[in-house]
């Protein structure tokens, strides 16, 4: 399960010679939520609104402010674009493996760790641990960055937009792995996106974020159908709709 | 198909990239006052279909055979000039991503001029006073004539774009993902802007994109592509609604949809590709 209490994090400007320290730009300012283990909490918001610095926060990248995050286990992330998260340099069986070396396991452990991770997000087949990133596609990419994100069995997983980038056909193929995993692993997730559709077919629990804030938090069921806060009202009218037929 | 208000027509397109089919007969038309949606997944065409129609077909691109007729004139059969004087002019774009289309170390102002200046016989002084009017047909501020693109939203950049892709009255506008890299309140915004434009310019609009729910909101016409081959064309309400192809069907049915009570989405059927 993932507690966040009141985290903040405030970024300041690099001081120049005589400028004095400034006003801190407040990327979170006292952000509270909870996910019961197994479950998924979905975070919207538009650019800006402190999404991703959440996802560092919540991984361990960033260290908030102030405020507690905890969390039992490991934590993974799976980021937007699979491309720039991916080593060029490094083999698919290199890059999943790596994630594994903190565990010091046996050269052939590791191997057959990679190729589980590898059939579980449907990706096994002879000699595709010896491919580069740039042999596959977008959403073949996506997968191997989740296949790195889930063999050290973690608890929770960060995904920061993990289908934005991707076709809306493979988008679907994605989101229906990333729930099947959670099934068959119990996993957490913490599912950050700006697509109000894709995050109601997700998540369980829905934050909504503007400004830093969290400015509604309720479940899937209540933030569809009534929306509270003006904002999230918006951001529901902003959506493209398919004429009722 | 060829109705009186036909301003742009693609006849039997075929163009290979490498010897690989990357259009195969591609055959639509645009019309004045209409916008056309051209709907695929990634590789499907969609781009090579607009840069097909700028004279931009990427290096090693060959068109096999087919024309494309601009009013009634082949594009593939005029002189350079003369399609250097389209493009830009009678034909513009907009691209998908607004930052990289947009040159850095320029002010936009000047960048809007430029495209006024190199199309429209008129004094810097005239031209000036065409960018405040384009800024406010797209709803900026004029004093943004002065900022660089680093300093604009993602919006407001696009929003540029449009300035300059609307600089010369342009008889087609091609719209490549406009909206793609924007969140989706102000997405909503340049979708509106887009068809306020249209009510008001009457010119033929291809709009590229590959998201079903927005060729709902902006399309009278639809095309669907898939490598390289139109699978399904008609207006927006027979395509979404009852269309032929089971391709089309699937490709709408796969976008989560709000208040979708499905728990899984149903996934396309692909022939693998071999490697």
């Amino acid at each position: 399960m993932i507690q966040v209490e009141g985290i903040k994090k405030y970024f300041y400007n690099k001081t120049g010679l005589f400028s004095s320290r400034g006003e801190p730009v407040k990327a979170v300012d006292g952000v509270t939520f909870s996910v019961p283990k197994g479950k998924t909490f979905g975070l919207v918001g538009e650019s800006g609104s402190g999404k991703s610095t959440i996802a560092k926060l919540v991984t361990g990248v960033l260290k908030p402010s102030s405020g507690r995050i905890s969390l039992n286990g490991v934590r993974d992330i799976v980021f937007q674009d699979p491309l720039s998260s991916l080593n060029p340099r490094m083999r698919v069986g290199e890059i999943i493996g790596e994630a594994l070396r903190i565990e010091r396991l046996a050269k052939g452990e590791t191997l057959r760790r990679v190729n589980m991770v590898l059939e579980e997000v449907r990706l096994a087949s002879p000699g595709v641990a010896r491919k580069y990133p740039h042999q596959f596609s977008g959403g073949e990419r996506q997968r191997i960055a989740i296949a790195r994100a889930i063999v050290r069995r973690p608890a929770v997983v960060v995904l920061d937009e993990p289908v934005s980038s991707l076709d809306v056909s493979i988008q679907a193929e994605i989101l229906n792995l990333l729930k099947d995993i959670q099934e068959k692993l119990r996993l957490t997730y913490l599912f950050i996106s700006h697509d109000l559709r894709v995050v109601e077919f997700m998540a369980d629990t829905v934050g909504v974020m503007k400004a830093g804030k969290l400015v509604e938090v309720a479940s899937r069921e209540e933030i569809y159908k009534a929306p509270q806060h003006e904002y999230t009202r918006h951001l529901l009218d902003s959506i493209p709709k398919f004429s009722k037929s | 198909m060829s109705g009186s208000n036909t301003i742009l027509e693609i006849k039997n397109l075929t163009v290979t990239l490498g010897g690989k089919k990357v259009l195969d007969d591609v055959s639509f038309s645009l019309f004045s006052g209409e916008v056309t949606s051209l709907v695929g997944e990634s590789g499907s065409g969609k781009t090579m279909t607009a840069l097909a129609i700028l004279g931009l077909l990427p290096y090693g691109a060959v068109r096999e055979h087919g024309e494309i007729l601009f009013i009634g004139k082949n594009l593939f059969n005029i002189k350079k000039e003369t399609l250097r004087n389209i493009r830009g002019n009678r034909i513009a774009m907009v691209f998908q991503e607004p930052f990289t289309a947009l040159n850095p170390v320029m002010r936009v102002g000047i960048q809007i001029d430029e495209t006024i200046l190199a199309h429209m016989k008129i004094t810097s002084r005239e031209a000036a006073r065409r960018r405040e009017e384009l800024l406010n047909t797209v709803k900026l501020p004029p004093e943004i004539s002065s900022n660089y693109p680093h300093e604009l939203s993602g919006g407001m950049r696009q929003r540029v774009m449009m300035a300059i892709a609307l600089a010369c009255d342009p008889d087609v506008l091609i719209l490549d993902e406009p909206t793609t890299a924007l969140d989706v309140s102000v997405q909503k915004h340049i979708l509106d802007l887009i068809k306020q434009i249209q009510d008001i310019r009457r010119m033929a609009v291809l709009f590229i994109t590959h998201d079903f729910s927005i060729v709902n909101l902006i399309a009278d016409k639809v095309c669907v592509m898939r490598g390289g081959i139109i699978v399904e064309k008609g207006t927006k309400g027979k395509v979404l609604k009852r269309p032929d192809s089971e391709y089309t069907r699937q490709l709408v049915a796969c976008i989560p949809r709000l208040g979708d009570k499905r728990d899984r989405l149903p996934v396309l059927e692909r022939t693998r590709v071999k490697r």
